[in-house]
């Protein structure tokens, strides 16, 4: 048994030799990530101090990931993160939700820092067919996925992580517009990011 | 060796050549869940703002997956996810629990806010799998399987907390059963819970 060290090109068709790294360990899909980063197909969105609205909000802050109805793609979700590094008392957590989007959102702020995971620069990388968004005008999402909880009050002593990896168990099709969204009401400067793979429809 | 890029048709029967994803890399059964979900093999239930009830209780609130004793496949749980954010002094926990249940929830179950496949495709309407997600139903009593997690007396006022895990597929309920997401102690208050699972074919 064989792989073949390096692409296959056409990459999202027909019968293709099994790949391996640069190692020779073989290429198997849903590992880590490092393939996906490496293929340029994993994209990421971070948002910087927002002052997050309730998931359910039109006029939504914090982060929106947008799939257009002519995409071709659906996101698969990976890693998320989040830092509620100022008081935050009524926000009570974050959570995924996902609202229908068959048209461009309105009244937009693109996402602090978007575009391939393989980091190129400090600005201006290379996106995909999804937008990120800090700010936008969309149809009221629903509740998805529990993200995490937050407290009342933020920890004065200590560390925390408050992030995890949905393992693709989540996808948004296109139409769609996923969103990190508070759960009780409006959070303080918050920072967050979420990353995902553009996956062809019907693969 | 080569690998196919693209689905098998039919997916659940014969000999096929092995599968690899849109980059190349070998498609591995039980990896992560992007080949699940991309498949629509892969489907999810939340229930929000529940008195979520004893695992035993036979009139149950919380999160109850029936599998129907002739959906055909078993029901395999993956992630879980929950946000305890009210006062649920005396929750104490959540637990996994399964019921033997032969006939459909009597009563007038309530569906679970959002369930269906994890490929998002709206906010409301999406496909549904064999099982059926309820928030509040009538079922036969369920039994402890599986401690989830632990939860204090009263509610963390400081700080955040993660509430999740991934149950990795360890466990299955088969047709004609219920699979509760219920309180280990007594009720709780306005509780979040979520879970997904995959449907996979009896016998395969």
């Amino acid at each position: 048994m064989f792989g073949k060290i390096g692409r296959n090109t056409p990459a999202s068709t027909g019968t293709n030799p099994l790949r391996a790294d640069h190692l020779g360990g073989l290429v198997v899909a849903g590992s880590n990530y490092q393939d996906k980063t490496q293929g340029g197909k994993h994209y990421f969105a971070f948002c910087q101090s927002q002052n997050v609205t309730v998931y359910s909000a039109t006029s939504a802050v914090g982060l929106q990931v947008y799939n257009p109805p002519t995409s071709g793609v659906n996101l698969i979700f990976y890693k998320w993160s989040v830092n509620v590094w100022a008081a935050s008392i009524g926000l009570t957590g974050m959570v995924l939700g996902v609202g229908t989007q068959l048209t461009l959102p309105t009244t937009t702020t693109a996402a602090t820092l978007t575009g391939k995971t393989l980091l190129t620069a400090s600005t201006g990388l290379t996106t995909g067919s999804a937008a990120a968004y800090s700010i936008a005008t969309i149809l009221a999402p629903v509740y998805a996925w529990p993200l995490f909880h937050n407290t009342v009050t933020i920890a004065t002593k200590g560390a925390e992580i408050m992030g995890g990896d949905l393992k693709g168990a989540f996808g948004a099709a296109p139409g769609t517009c996923v969103v990190m969204g508070a759960l009780g009401a409006t959070g303080v400067t918050v920072d967050m990011g979420i990353t995902w793979e553009e996956v062809p429809v019907g693969l | 060796m080569f690998a196919k890029i693209g689905r098998n048709t039919p997916a659940s029967t014969g000999t096929n050549p092995l599968r690899a994803d849109h980059l190349g890399g070998l498609v591995v059964a039980g990896d992560n869940y992007q080949d699940d979900t991309q498949g629509n093999a892969m489907f999810f239930a939340n229930a929000l703002d529940m008195e979520v009830a004893l695992y035993t209780a036979t009139s149950a609130v919380g999160l109850i997956i029936y599998n129907p004793v002739d959906s055909g496949v078993n029901m395999i749980p993956y992630l879980w996810g929950v946000q305890v954010y009210a006062t649920s002094a005396s929750m104490t926990g959540v637990v996994l629990a399964v019921g033997t249940q032969l006939t459909i929830p009597s009563g007038t179950p309530t569906p679970a806010p959002l369930s269906g496949r994890t490929l998002l495709t709206a906010s409301t309407g999406l496909t549904q799998g064999s099982c059926v997600a309820y928030s509040v139903a009538t079922i036969v009593a369920p039994v402890y399987v599986w401690p989830l997690f632990h939860n204090t007396a009263a509610i963390n006022i400081v700080g955040a907390e993660l509430i999740s895990g991934d149950l990795q597929g360890a466990f299955g309920f088969a047709p004609g059963t219920t699979c509760v997401m219920g309180a280990l102690g007594s009720a709780g208050v306005d509780v979040n819970l979520g879970l997904t699972w995959k449907e996979v074919p009896t016998g395969l």
